[in-house]
C-alpha cells in the first residue's frame, strides 16, 4: 500500500515529480555565500578611495590673490605621462601654484600658457574656471583645517587623497 | 481515466535529464565564481570633481559653524552616502566630531569599511573629507549627547591606537553584538554605551552592548531576501557576513542591525540626545525627520 504522504505526489505526472525534486534538491544545495548583494546594503561605510585631487593646496599670497578677485593666467602646461602640470598665476601679484590635469581635459579644454582662468567665489573657497569648466577647487583658510585624512589603526599618514 | 503512458513517461525522462543538466551547469557555475567573490572586491578611484568638492566643503562649513555654536566637545554627524530609501532609512553612514581632537577641530573620528577586504580601519578626518566621498545627497545631521556622556567619549576619541571597543573584521550587517565582527554603526554605538557609566571605564564590547539595550536600545530590521543573497554571492564584494546571524534569521531573511537610524532613535528616546540639527538638500529643517 503507497505511503499516504506519497500518495499526493503519484498524482503528479512524472516530469512534475522530478522536476519538483530537481528543484529542490537545487535549493539545498546553493548555499548563499557571504558576500555583498547589490541592491542590499543597510548602509555603505567604505574607504572608498575617491581622490580629493581636484582640490588644490596654494600659497598663501594665491589664495589672497583670489580674495581680491585678480586675474589668473596659465603660465605653464608641463605633460608627464597622462597627467599634466599646469602652473597658473595670479596677474601682477607673483604668486603661482600647480593644478594637476589629465592629458584629456587640457586638450579639451585646449589649455596653453596665456590662456585666462577664471576664479568664482563659493562656500568654503573658489572654482577655478577655464572655458566654463571647473579646473579645480581651492579651499580658502577656513576651510583647508577642514581637509585632512589619517588611518588611526594603522598609524600611518594616507594621503590627502583618501577619504571615506 | 488516464492510465500509464509509455511516451509520457520518455518525454518526463527527457525534460528531467535536462533539468539535471542545467543544475549540474549551474552548481559548476556557482562554485567556482563564489570564492572569488568571497574575495572582495578592489574599489575603483575615483577623482571628485571640483564641482562635488565644493559642495562638500560647503557641507563641512555649515557643520563646523553649527558644532562651533554649541559648548560640547564632540558630537554625532551622520551623512547620506547610500540610498537606503527602499529600507526606509535615510543615514547610511555615522560617526563622532570631536572637536579638541590632535588632527584639527572637529575632526571626525569614524569606522570605515578597507576598500578591498573585509577589514576595516578606524580614521581620523577632516569633515570636508567626511562629506567629500561620493555621497549621494549632501544632507547632514548632527546629534549633540548628554554632556557627561559627551565627556567620556570625547575623553575615549582622542586616542584610539588601542581602542578595546573596536574589532577589525568589518561586516555590513554585524550581528548587534557580535564578537566576531562590527561595522560603523555598531562602533559608534558601543563607544556611546560606553560612555554611559559615570565612573565605571567599560572596555568589553559585549558590556558595552549590553549596556545599550539595558538603556533601551533596539535594532533595526533589515530584509534581505534569500534571492538577493544568491544574486548578491555572484556579483557582490565580501563584506557582508550572512552566517554571523543565526540559521533562523537567515532563513526568514529579517536581519537585525545596528542603522543610523536606530541610533537616534535610541538617544532621542533615552534623553541621551539633548539637541539636533539637520539638513536636506541644503536647506536647514525645522524638525530633524527619522533617520
Amino acid at each position: 500500500m503507497p505511503s499516504p504522504l506519497l500518495s499526493p505526489l503519484r498524482l503528479m505526472p512524472l516530469r512534475y515529480r522530478i522536476a519538483a525534486a530537481v528543484l529542490t534538491l537545487g535549493c539545498l544545495l546553493i548555499k548563499p555565500v557571504d558576500a555583498r548583494p547589490a541592491d542590499a546594503e543597510p548602509g555603505a561605510s567604505r574607504a572608498s578611495e575617491a581622490s580629493l585631487a581636484a582640490s588644490v593646496e596654494v600659497p598663501i599670497a594665491a589664495v589672497s590673490a583670489l580674495a581680491a578677485g585678480s586675474e589668473f593666467v596659465v603660465t605653464g602646461v608641463v605633460a608627464s605621462g597622462t597627467v599634466v602640470a599646469v602652473t597658473v598665476s595670479a596677474v601682477g601679484v607673483g604668486a603661482s601654484f600647480v593644478v594637476y590635469l589629465s592629458v584629456e581635459a587640457v586638450k579639451a579644454l585646449d589649455l596653453s600658457a596665456g590662456h585666462a582662468l577664471e576664479a568664482v567665489a563659493v562656500s568654503g573657497g573658489w572654482l577655478l574656471m577655464a572655458s566654463g569648466e571647473a579646473l579645480c577647487f581651492i579651499a580658502d583658510e577656513t576651510t583647508r583645517i577642514h581637509i585632512h585624512s589619517r588611518e588611526i589603526t594603522s598609524l600611518q599618514l594616507t594621503s590627502p587623497e583618501r577619504v571615506s | 481515466m488516464s492510465g500509464y503512458d509509455p511516451d509520457d513517461e520518455r518525454r518526463s525522462a527527457r525534460v528531467a535529464a535536462s533539468l539535471i543538466g542545467l543544475m549540474l551547469v549551474a552548481l559548476i557555475v556557482l562554485m567556482s565564481v563564489a570564492p572569488a567573490a568571497n574575495a572582495g572586491t578592489p574599489c575603483e578611484t575615483r577623482t571628485m570633481t571640483p564641482a562635488r568638492i565644493a559642495d562638500a566643503a560647503r557641507t563641512a562649513r555649515m557643520v563646523a559653524e553649527e558644532l562651533d555654536r554649541h559648548d560640547a566637545p564632540v558630537a554625532l554627524v551622520s551623512r547620506v552616502g547610500t540610498d537606503l530609501s527602499r529600507h526606509g532609512l535615510r543615514y547610511s553612514h555615522t560617526g563622532f566630531a570631536v572637536r579638541d581632537h590632535a588632527a584639527g577641530r572637529w575632526t571626525v573620528v569614524h569606522l570605515l569599511n578597507d576598500c578591498s577586504s573585509d577589514g576595516s580601519g578606524l580614521y581620523a578626518q577632516g569633515l570636508v573629507n567626511f562629506f567629500a566621498d561620493d555621497l549621494i545627497e549632501q544632507d547632514a545631521r548632527i546629534t549633540w549627547l548628554e554632556p557627561g556622556i559627551a565627556e567620556r567619549l570625547a575623553a575615549r576619541l582622542v586616542d584610539l591606537r588601542h581602542d578595546p571597543l573596536y574589532t577589525p573584521r568589518y561586516n555590513l550587517i554585524a550581528r548587534p553584538g557580535s564578537a566576531r565582527y562590527q561595522n560603523s554603526t555598531a562602533w559608534v554605538l558601543e563607544h556611546i554605551a560606553a560612555s554611559i557609566p559615570e565612573r565605571h571605564r567599560t572596555t568589553d564590547r559585549a558590556q558595552a552592548y549590553l549596556l545599550a539595550q539595558a538603556h533601551g536600545f533596539e535594532p533595526d530590521t533589515i530584509r534581505i531576501a534569500y534571492s538577493k543573497r544568491i544574486v548578491g554571492g555572484l556579483f557582490g564584494g565580501a563584506h557582508l557576513v550572512f552566517t554571523d546571524h543565526g540559521v533562523g534569521t537567515r532563513l526568514g531573511g529579517d536581519y537585525p542591525v545596528v542603522t543610523v537610524r536606530a541610533i537616534l532613535r535610541w538617544l532621542n528616546a533615552s534623553d541621551f540626545a539633548t539637541r539636533e540639527t539637520e539638513w536636506r538638500r541644503g536647506r536647514r529643517m525645522a524638525v530633524p525627520g527619522p533617520g
